[in-house]
This record gives C-alpha cells, sequence and structure tokens, in this order.
C-alpha cells in the first residue's frame, strides 16, 4: 500500500495493485467526497482539473467566447449544487461533461430564440480573443505556421458548420476523446446512435472542407509529416 | 479473413487511422491525471478487423487516400488550439467555489446554518425598515399635526341615547303655516291631524276622555279647514303624516 497525495489536505491511499482506470474511479470518489464535506482544496482540486476542459468543450459546442463563460458558470454551480446527489454510476469527467452538453444545448435554444439577428461584438476584432498557441514547434516556418493556423480556422469553421448533435458527438470524441460508451453516457443516447452521428459528422465535415479546399474536387488536406513531423499538416492543392 | 467492401472500410477508417497513429498512447497506458482522457485506444479495434483493413488499404487507392484524409484531419483535430480559461472567468469561477462551498459548509452545521437564516431575517427587516418605517413615521406625524391644526374647526356631537334630535337629512315633520282667523271658543283639546302630501287636512280626531259634541267638532273643522300646513318630508319628497296639535286658551285682561 501506499498513499498518493490527491490534492492539499486529503488523500488517498491505493494499492499498487490497481489498474489506472480503477486509480481514477477512486481519485473520483475521494474528490466527490472532500466536495461533499466542503473542504476548500477539493474546490480548488475541481476547478483546476475541469475548468479548461469543460470552457474548451462549450466554446467548440457554441462557438462564442462569452457564451461559453456562461456556460462554465452555469456547469460548475450545478456541479458544486448537486455533488451531494452524484451517485457515482458514471465518472465524474462524464457526469461533468453531460451537464456541459445540457448547458450548451440550453444556452444555444435560448440563443436561438433571444438573439435572432444580433452581433456579437467580439467578431470584429478576429484573433484579439484568449485563445493559447498550440504547442509551438521551434522548427516551424512561417510558412508552415500560416498553414496551419490556416488549417485550424477551417477546421472549427468546419465543426461550426455541422448540425449541433452531429458536432457534439465529433468534438467529444475526436477534441475530447472519449469513448462512444462515455458520449452515449454524457448524450443520453445509444451507442449505434452515438457512432451514428459520429460517422454522419466526419462526413459533413469531410464534405464541408471537401467543398471550402477544392470545390471542384475532393478533400486534399494531407499531412506534412515528413517535412515538420506529427506537427506539420497542411492545405494542399 | 473476410474481405471488406470500401463503405464498410471507410466507416471505421477514422479508428484504424488512430490506432494505427498511436494518438492515444499516452491514455491507453492509463496517463489520467496528465491528460484526463478516456480509453480510446484501449478499445480498439480487433487485430483481425484491423488486418482485413490492412489488406483492402494495400489492394485500394481510393481508400488508401481517404485513409491519408482521415489521418490529416485526425491531426488537424488534435492540434486545435487550446482556449485558456479567461482571467475573468477563472475569478468568477472562484467566487461560485468559494461561495457553494460556504452554502455547503452550513448545511453541514445546523447551527451555523440557524445563526446564518437568523442573520439573514434581521437584515432583510433592516432592509424592510428603511424603505417603509421612516417614511411611515414621517407621513403619521405629519397627519397628527395638520389633523390637530383643523380640529377646533370641526363640529363633533356625540349621539346620545334618547335623544330628540330629529335627522333632519332624512324627515321632517309637517308644520301649520298659518292659522285660521276664526276663533275656537270651546274648551282645550289636543288634536291628531293628518295631513296628506299636498299640505290638505284629510282627517283629524280628538284625544279627550269625553266625546266632543257636535259644535265643538264642527268648531274644530272650521279651524282646520281655514289654517294652512306644510306636508312632512321624506327624502326631499312630501308625504302623508299625522300630528298632534295642542288648542289652548289665553285670558287676556284689558
Amino acid at each position: 500500500m501506499f498513499e498518493v497525495p490527491v490534492a492539499g489536505s486529503y488523500s488517498l491511499n491505493l494499492n499498487a495493485s490497481l489498474t489506472s482506470e480503477q486509480q481514477a474511479t477512486l481519485e473520483d470518489q475521494a474528490l466527490i467526497s472532500a466536495l461533499q464535506r466542503a473542504e476548500a482544496d477539493a474546490y480548488e482540486t475541481l476547478l483546476r482539473r475541469f475548468q479548461a476542459p469543460v470552457y474548451n468543450l462549450a466554446w467548440r459546442l457554441l462557438d462564442d467566447p462569452a457564451d461559453a463563460g456562461d456556460v462554465v458558470q452555469e456547469v460548475f454551480l450545478k456541479v458544486f449544487r448537486n455533488v451531494d446527489s452524484f451517485r457515482g454510476d458514471s465518472s465524474l469527467r462524464t457526469w461533468i461533461y453531460r451537464i456541459a452538453v445540457n448547458e450548451s444545448h440550453n444556452r444555444r435554444r435560448w440563443l436561438f430564440r433571444h438573439r435572432k439577428g444580433e452581433t456579437a461584438m467580439e467578431d470584429a476584432f478576429p484573433g484579439e480573443d484568449n485563445r493559447e498557441a498550440p504547442l509551438v514547434d521551434s522548427g516551424e516556418t512561417p510558412f508552415d505556421f500560416t498553414m496551419n493556423h490556416e488549417a485550424q480556422l477551417l477546421l472549427e469553421e468546419g465543426l461550426a458548420a455541422i448540425s449541433p448533435a452531429f458536432r457534439a458527438a465529433l468534438v467529444l470524441r475526436e477534441v475530447e476523446e472519449l469513448s462512444y460508451e462515455e458520449i452515449a453516457t454524457i448524450l443520453d443516447i445509444s451507442m449505434g446512435t452515438v457512432k451514428s452521428r459520429i460517422v454522419r459528422g466526419r462526413e459533413a465535415l469531410r464534405r464541408y472542407l471537401a467543398n471550402r479546399i477544392n470545390p471542384a474536387g475532393t478533400l486534399e488536406i494531407a499531412p506534412g509529416a515528413a517535412a515538420a513531423g506529427d506537427m506539420g499538416w497542411g492545405l494542399l492543392k | 479473413m473476410e474481405e471488406l467492401n470500401c463503405k464498410s472500410v471507410r466507416v471505421n477508417l477514422w479508428d484504424y487511422a488512430a490506432q494505427a497513429r498511436g494518438d492515444y498512447a499516452a491514455q491507453a497506458r492509463g496517463d489520467y491525471a496528465a491528460g484526463a482522457r478516456g480509453d480510446y485506444a484501449a478499445r480498439a479495434m480487433a487485430q483481425t478487423e484491423n488486418d482485413a483493413i490492412d489488406a483492402h488499404l494495400d489492394a485500394c487507392r481510393d481508400c488508401d487516400r481517404c485513409l491519408a484524409d482521415v489521418s490529416s484531419l485526425r491531426t488537424g483535430f488534435r492540434h486545435l488550439p487550446v482556449q485558456a480559461v479567461p482571467p475573468l472567468l477563472a475569478t468568477r469561477l472562484q467566487v461560485i467555489a468559494s461561495r457553494e462551498r460556504s452554502r455547503q459548509l452550513l448545511r453541514l452545521n445546523p447551527k451555523a446554518w440557524l445563526r446564518d437564516k437568523v442573520a439573514s431575517a434581521m437584515l432583510a427587516f433592516d432592509h424592510f425598515l428603511k424603505p417603509f418605517l421612516v417614511p411611515g413615521t414621517g407621513g403619521i406625524l405629519a397627519s397628527c399635526l395638520c389633523f390637530g391644526l383643523i380640529a377646533h374647526t370641526l363640529q363633533l356631537r356625540p349621539y346620545l341615547a334618547g335623544d330628540d334630535d330629529m335627522p333632519i337629512g332624512i324627515f321632517t315633520e309637517m308644520t301649520i303655516d298659518d292659522v285660521s282667523p276664526f276663533s275656537f271658543s270651546g274648551k282645550d283639546v289636543t288634536l291628531q291631524v293628518t295631513v296628506d302630501a299636498n299640505g290638505n287636512v284629510s282627517d283629524y280626531s280628538m284625544l279627550q276622555k269625553a266625546p266632543p259634541t257636535p259644535e265643538e267638532f264642527e268648531a274644530i273643522g272650521s279651524l282646520l279647514l281655514y289654517s294652512t300646513f306644510s306636508p312632512a318630508m321624506r327624502a326631499g319628497q312630501p308625504v302623508s303624516s299625522k300630528r298632534l296639535f295642542a288648542i289652548r286658551h289665553f285670558n287676556v285682561k284689558d
């Protein structure tokens, strides 16, 4: 037996023979228990672990930083208030992501009803957002950097263009890298529907990108792995 | 090994690309704390299915090209920019966490919860007093002052039981306007006279023990006939009424 300091004042005894998944589950349980006891470190830990992923997920689903910020606040408010009723049927991350997806869905419906025709002021200054730069490759040439940046924008544009239902499944799968089971739990749909939405979302995205890059032909996005390793991917005409 | 067609291969190309590139190797090792990722690669495709796709890709250039596209997109997804949480949002989340922790602590401690509720009630009462009590007190004082200024001009008569005061606004008795010029030479009598709404005598009777003589009765009739009356009024309208009259004699010495 050995003791793993989880966060601050509480710790978790883990058996060395436990798998990583079991360790993660125990870690979640310890965090939940600490939250139920209202330990300050637990709140800090929860925010540190999940505020960025939830914010990114909400941003991808809503495509608006201000709305994503509102959703994140709602999500954590619900998490903190309902932590006593968390039964542990799913992982903590799945539970929080589910709340985030539902809140994003509600937000999108609210926006659809109340903000038709409005234009956000943030859009007037593209590039002045709070996005962190992706992993910086010091060997990247300005040309590669520009092309990669263009490709990222194009991909985000494509994600924003596809149906919200497909986008949610695709983001959870490809960006958040969740399993089919977790996505099914988060979206509260069957596994078959998850796979169907992911396949259709991928196809919709592929078609959108193909039309944007080369309207007359097919998708020609190819990785420039030989030139710049795994980072090097660009648009080839 | 089962041969696959292009459609079934392309459906699985994304998972095949992920597995072939080892994109989620870190997650497959269970590096949970580092990335909090799922077990994407742990549920990878079966080896036989993998081999079948390999064989198909060797033979089909279109699918091989599609794999390149998929790999490119997967790489794109992996390098999508990570949005940093804005400092203002992070601060708001800290505030939310602090507030919710306080609520949770109150839930866990009944005494503290009770103290908090009492303090909240007192604060609410204070807040209630400010907008209502001060203006209310001022209003009452001003009312008392104004009433005191006009109190002496008010004519207030308390209603007493047995008072003979008549509500003149509702009913007024009939009255005699002019008495007949003809004198009555009989003895003193008390009459009950009925006057209709037009002021005419419609009936009369004498209230005395001994019945009147015909002469007395005729003399009183003449007296009433040449007298004029104002009818009784009820709610502003003339009505028929009865009233008692006493006839007394005065002896005036010359």
